[in-house]
């Protein structure tokens, strides 16, 4: 065989392969992740090309907590460190969501727990560091094309979903929440079955809107559908689901349903047993205190 | 004397170099930058300038360690296994000086990769209608200082194994250092006195590569200027890391049979 006909074959291949690349989608990315269903079980080829998309989604996810914290890196508290009496770098309470999901500290470590001396000085000065115990974030505007371009490239990229949500949500305004809910469907065209970002849309009317008539049929779906996947549910959807028993009660009771309250709560107990919140709504269920679930001790850790 | 004999095996090196087309490839890299720039542009620039800055300075880190070690780690072995280096040492200079000759060579190929890089990034950065802020001057200026430590590396590395393994070696030191040295940070405190030892001595002799990288700054914005004490420490640290290097290759290559 002629070089030139092999290498034209060759590449005839990789564009055929290319071109099927969306027609694997649904097996790399399934619309109700299940936790129990590794793509590489069933799809060798389809992880190899999946994995690509997934890897620079995840590098524009960092690069985009990245610039919230103005270039400043941070990484997840060890317990050792926690043990030791290192503290969190948390960000200020400015009225907004925490955008932080996990408790942090700077990589590049403080002078008092920093052996290196000199070097360390020197890093502390040409790195982008500073003390991040109540940092503000950068104005998540300039995040938002991230967000956009992540969840163009992977649509199934839930958190890139919810927290681009999260930032439009940022502006209070009637604009920023349209945005919000906005790109929240989009999402969810594209993830049907996505109980986070159910959850999600539920929670946005509720807060900036208190609209109880919209969100609790978000919650309910979300709530059904959880239900009958709860024994293959991600770790994400099951915290979703688990946000959803506890807004669910919380609606219930300020709309003064408290038979509602109690039969959510009981169901929601039977998949997580030690939740105390569901515990002391299902023990409180008879009274109704009248206060709005935006203002209560919401259930969420980011809220 | 001898800066005529470094001057000329430097451009002896710079010349080869040019012979070899080494600098095509920083040419296919620019055209690359370009490309980019060009695609990055079809989607809009707007709010997306800090990731623009960030994809600029990461990309020209990246591109100049591959041309400084590329160049560093194949410039003596080549040198050997084509015979051209009798020729050299039959002339009256010391081995000593012709690795100093290759090495600033070495370096100085690096830093015409870089700048040529340097300039095709700004023309990118300067379509999409970004400012430099001053500190982008020293990013490109301690850049330059690290890649000249990552060239001395290579060098030395490359007397005493296959330029393919020196190269691999430089490059893991090159991407990986300030991960190990935040590794060490991490885990010092909960280390036994006898660790913390060897983590302190591990510390200074690993190449501390990532604090010529001011890239997080730089793509950030209202970072301040780095103090003249951080540049003029870098300068000192540098400039000894190379001399031991060259100190290491020293060793090995002045009794070295050829």
């Amino acid at each position: 065989m002629k070089p030139g006909l092999f290498a034209s074959g060759a590449f005839v291949l990789v564009a055929f392969m290319g071109w099927q690349t969306s027609r694997i989608s649904p097996i790399t990315n399934p619309t109700t992740r299940i936790s129990g269903l590794d793509v590489h079980d069933e799809s060798a080829s389809g992880s190899l090309l999946g994995q690509f998309r997934t890897n620079l989604t995840a590098w524009l996810w960092l690069h985009a907590d990245l610039y919230l914290h103005n270039g400043v890196s941070l990484r997840p508290i060890t317990p050792a460190e926690a043990k030791s009496g290192v503290t969190v770098q948390g960000p200020a309470n400015d009225g907004h969501e925490n955008l932080d999901s996990v408790a942090s500290v700077t990589v590049i470590p403080s002078k008092d727990r920093d052996f290196r001396g000199l070097f360390g000085d020197a890093e502390r000065e040409i790195a982008a560091y500073k003390d991040m115990h109540g940092h503000n974030h950068n104005d998540p505007e300039q995040c938002l094309p991230l967000y956009r371009l992540m969840t163009w490239l992977d649509p199934q990229f839930i958190e890139g979903w919810t927290t681009g949500a999260m930032v439009f949500a940022r502006d209070r305004s009637p604009g920023g929440t349209k945005r919000a809910l906005s790109f929240l469907t989009e999402g969810l065209g594209e993830n049907p079955e996505s109980l986070d970002i159910m959850t999600e849309m539920a929670y946005i009317h509720l807060t900036r809107k208190k609209d109880y008539t919209t969100a609790i049929p978000w919650l309910e779906k979300s709530r059904a559908l959880g239900f009958s996947h709860r024994q293959n549910l991600s770790e994400g959807d099951r915290t979703a689901l688990e946000n959803a028993y506890r807004w669910l009660c919380l609606c219930y009771r300020d709309k003064g349903e408290p038979a509602m309250v109690r039969q959510v709560a009981t169901e929601g107990l039977t998949i997580f047993p030690d939740d105390n919140a569901l515990t002391r709504l299902m023990e409180k269920a008879g009274e109704h205190s009248g206060r709005n679930p935006a203002e209560a001790d919401g259930p969420r850790s980011r809220a | 004397m001898k800066l005529r004999v470094y001057r000329a095996l430097a451009r002896g090196v710079v010349l080869e170099s040019i012979r070899r087309k080494d600098l095509w490839v920083v040419a296919i890299l620019g055209f690359l930058i370009m490309m980019t720039a060009g695609v990055l542009g079809f989607f809009g620039m707007q709010g997306l300038q800090v990731f623009i800055k960030d994809l600029a300075v990461s990309v020209l880190g990246g591109f100049g360690t591959i041309v400084a070690v590329l160049t560093a780690c194949r410039m003596l072995p080549d040198e050997i296994r084509q015979r051209t280096l009798y020729p050299l040492l039959s002339r009256p200079i010391s081995r000593f000086d012709l690795l100093v000759g290759k090495l600033l060579g070495a370096i100085f190929v690096t830093w015409i990769a870089f700048l040529m890089l340097s300039a095709l990034t700004a023309v990118a950065l300067l379509s999409f209608h970004i400012h430099f802020e001053l500190i982008m001057l020293q990013y490109l200026v301690c850049k330059m200082l690290g890649l000249a430590v990552v060239c001395g590396l290579g060098l030395a590395f490359s007397l005493y194994m296959t330029p393919a393994a020196a190269a691999t070696i430089t490059f893991i030191f090159a991407f990986g250092s300030s991960m190990m040295v935040h590794a060490l940070t991490m885990g010092y405190s909960g280390a036994s006195p006898v660790g913390q030892v060897v983590m302190k001595s591990l510390n200074a002799i690993l190449p501390q590569l990532s604090l010529f990288d001011l890239g997080s700054r730089a793509a950030n914005i209202n970072w301040a200027p780095v103090p003249i004490w951080v540049v003029l420490f870098l300068f000192g640290y540098g400039l000894l890391y190379i001399v031991a290097m060259l100190g290491v290759a020293w060793v090995k290559f002045w009794r070295q049979p050829l």
